[in-house]
């Protein structure tokens, strides 16, 4: 595997896969695609769309949280290394 | 904010205690660091000395205002499950930090930034970028500020029922807040934001507990009560509603994360590791505040159908109204649930103060006014230029001019103009400083003019967001046609390169 020198850390910004990943969460998760205006089909007694929406904003704090935790190398870390 | 049946006297204890705890924390800061009003690091950075916990509480405190609590909640009454898009949108700033704040970060500590301007400086070496951008983060900030010294009396004159007049509670807490900011700088306004966090945790949660409990406990039963009763309010958004969500993520995403204020902070960071740290923990926190929030808004449909927009905006006075009447634990915690609804917005003044005497001090001062001043008499006279900013605000909100209420709108619309100087200048060696400075006209006077007009979207699109479009477009065709000069500032990565050539 390629390991960054620690005085370049690798930054969220050069990794375009966040950027695409982060897009389609956002794409899912607003309600855009469904027919404007109505609240059927009712899944486990709300609409679908809102529970759709509210996974993916689930994931969507996950995704940032993890992009944060595991993506952003920092010079700390090459030290560390 | 209607009568409280605990109005008076427990209200203004609450906020006496609270009042002489961030006092406290003010003289103690200054006591334990002698040094921290005599250079511009300390008092505007805290050393760079931010620890993970400090760090995540007074992004945190900072990032939510007071408004998150008494304005979120009436949106959610009022535009039912659509009002969904505030959770998306305070989770998407955290995208927007990962946008810049890793590089900015590493380059401030090295360059020993101490306000957002010394980047744009660094990077274009153009006075009329820097003034404007000041210019802009200034007026940006100052609206701020009125908004939340405006929300601060009705707040505190709201828990005390009225015992404290609204322009004595703005007085009072101004006060305060501008002695505790005084001594102790960044550090005495960041500890006193992980107490007010906390009370702003605390109280959401108190309240929509209690908000459930007067709905009969069972948040399947009120999502089934609103999908009969109020249909329209489940549904999903009509066609421009969904753009206009697309459109908001936008501009918060990114103006919120170019906020002065929390620039600011990416600089005080104590390490990069610990900004990541505290940022990975902010990406959680909507789920559990404005999520929150949320739900009172749609426990209320049940609650208290057919409110007027005027009466729903006094929400959350109402429900905190009926939940301290349930029992005596209930009625304390109600109290603490303005506590925090107080701090929420105090955290937000102090850090929004802070943020003016540094640019004033940095940006106007040491550059305009007086360049042989020492950094001593710049930084005295950048807190005093943020006490009479404060005293002309306090001017206004006395007696708010009705007239020219939307001049004080403009807060997002012009502060999201200064983001592609800080985002595309951060990787893009071309971009050159006269289109940067055209961009930033062409969108100012765009979002500007179409929200003092009236026009606060274009099918959906927010004004903000329109004079973004238009700012990027004006700001990249400009220095695809006359690129920065090769001979110009050297590109300030924290790498090697100096000029356009592949990363690797």
């Amino acid at each position: 595997m390629n390991r960054p020198s620690p005085r370049q850390p690798r930054e969220p910004i050069r990794k375009p896969w966040i950027w695409v990943v982060l897009a389609a969460i956002i794409l899912v998760s607003v309600p855009w695609y469904w027919p404007p205006e109505t609240i059927h089909p009712i899944v486990f007694g709300l609409p679908l769309w809102s529970l759709v929406t509210l996974a993916g904003s689930v994931v969507l704090c996950g995704f940032l949280s993890w992009v944060c935790r595991t993506q952003w190398e920092t010079p700390d870390d090459g030290e560390e290394d | 904010m209607e009568q409280l049946t605990f109005a008076g006297a427990p209200g203004i204890i609450v906020l006496c205690v609270y009042a002489l705890m961030m006092l406290g924390i003010g003289f103690w800061v200054s006591r334990r660091r002698p040094g921290v009003r005599d250079d511009m690091q300390n008092y505007y950075l805290a050393g760079r000395h931010l620890g993970i916990l400090v760090l995540f509480f007074t992004l945190y405190a900072t990032q939510y205002s007071g408004n998150n609590i008494v304005g979120y909640a009436p949106s959610a009454y009022r535009m039912g499950f659509e009002w969904w898009q505030s959770v998306m949108f305070m989770t998407v700033i955290i995208g927007g930090y990962l946008l810049f704040a890793p590089r900015l970060n590493r380059i401030a500590r090295r360059e020993r930034f101490i306000t957002p301007t010394d980047w744009l400086r660094h990077r274009f070496a153009s006075p009329a970028v820097s003034l404007l951008a000041a210019l802009l983060m200034l007026w940006a900030l100052g609206n701020f500020l009125l908004e939340q010294l405006i929300a601060m009396g009705h707040g505190i004159s709201g828990l005390t029922g009225g015992t404290v007049p609204y322009q004595m509670a703005m007085l009072g807490f101004v006060a305060v807040m501008l002695a505790y900011s005084w001594l102790g700088g960044m550090r005495a306004v960041a500890f006193t934001d992980v107490m007010q966090g906390i009370a702003l945790l605390l109280g959401v949660f108190v309240l929509v507990a209690g908000g459930l409990h007067l709905a009969g406990g069972d948040l399947g039963d009120t999502f089934g009560h609103v999908i009969s009763a109020e249909p329209d309010k489940v549904a999903t958004p009509s066609t421009e509603g969904s753009v206009s969500w697309l459109s908001i993520l936008v501009l918060v995403g990114i103006g919120a994360a170019v906020y002065p204020h929390a620039i600011q902070r990416i600089y005080a960071a104590e390490s990069e590791s610990t900004l990541r740290r505290s940022l990975s923990r902010m990406a959680w926190m909507p789920l559990i505040t404005t999520a929150v929030v949320f739900l009172v808004g749609i426990i209320a449909i049940q609650l208290y159908p057919g409110l007027s927009e005027g009466e729903s905006e006094q929400l959350v006075g109402r429900i905190a109204n009926d939940v301290a009447g349930i029992n005596p634990f209930f009625y304390v915690m109600m109290i603490l649930l303005f506590g925090g609804v107080v701090a929420a917005i105090v955290s937000t003044a102090d850090s929004v103060l802070l943020a003016f005497s540094a640019i004033v001090s940095k940006d106007v001062i040491q550059q305009h006014v007086a360049p042989r001043a020492s950094e001593r008499t710049a930084l005295l006279a950048g807190k005093v230029c943020g006490i009479v900013a404060v005293a002309a605000l306090l001017l206004i909100a006395w007696n708010p001019p009705t007239l020219l209420v939307n001049i004080f709108v403009l807060k997002f619309e012009l502060l999201i103009q200064i983001a592609p100087a800080f985002i595309l200048g951060l990787y893009w060696s071309r971009m050159s400083a006269a289109s940067v400075l055209w961009g930033m006209v062409v969108g100012s006077v765009i979002a500007g003019g179409m929200a003092l007009s009236g026009v606060d979207t274009f099918h959906g699109v927010h004004a903000g967001v329109v004079g973004l479009v238009a700012n990027v477009a004006v700001a990249t065709v400009g220095s695809l046609l006359r690129p920065a000069p090769a001979s110009g500032e050297p590109l300030p990565t924290d790498s090697p390169e100096r000029r356009p050539s592949p990363e690797r």
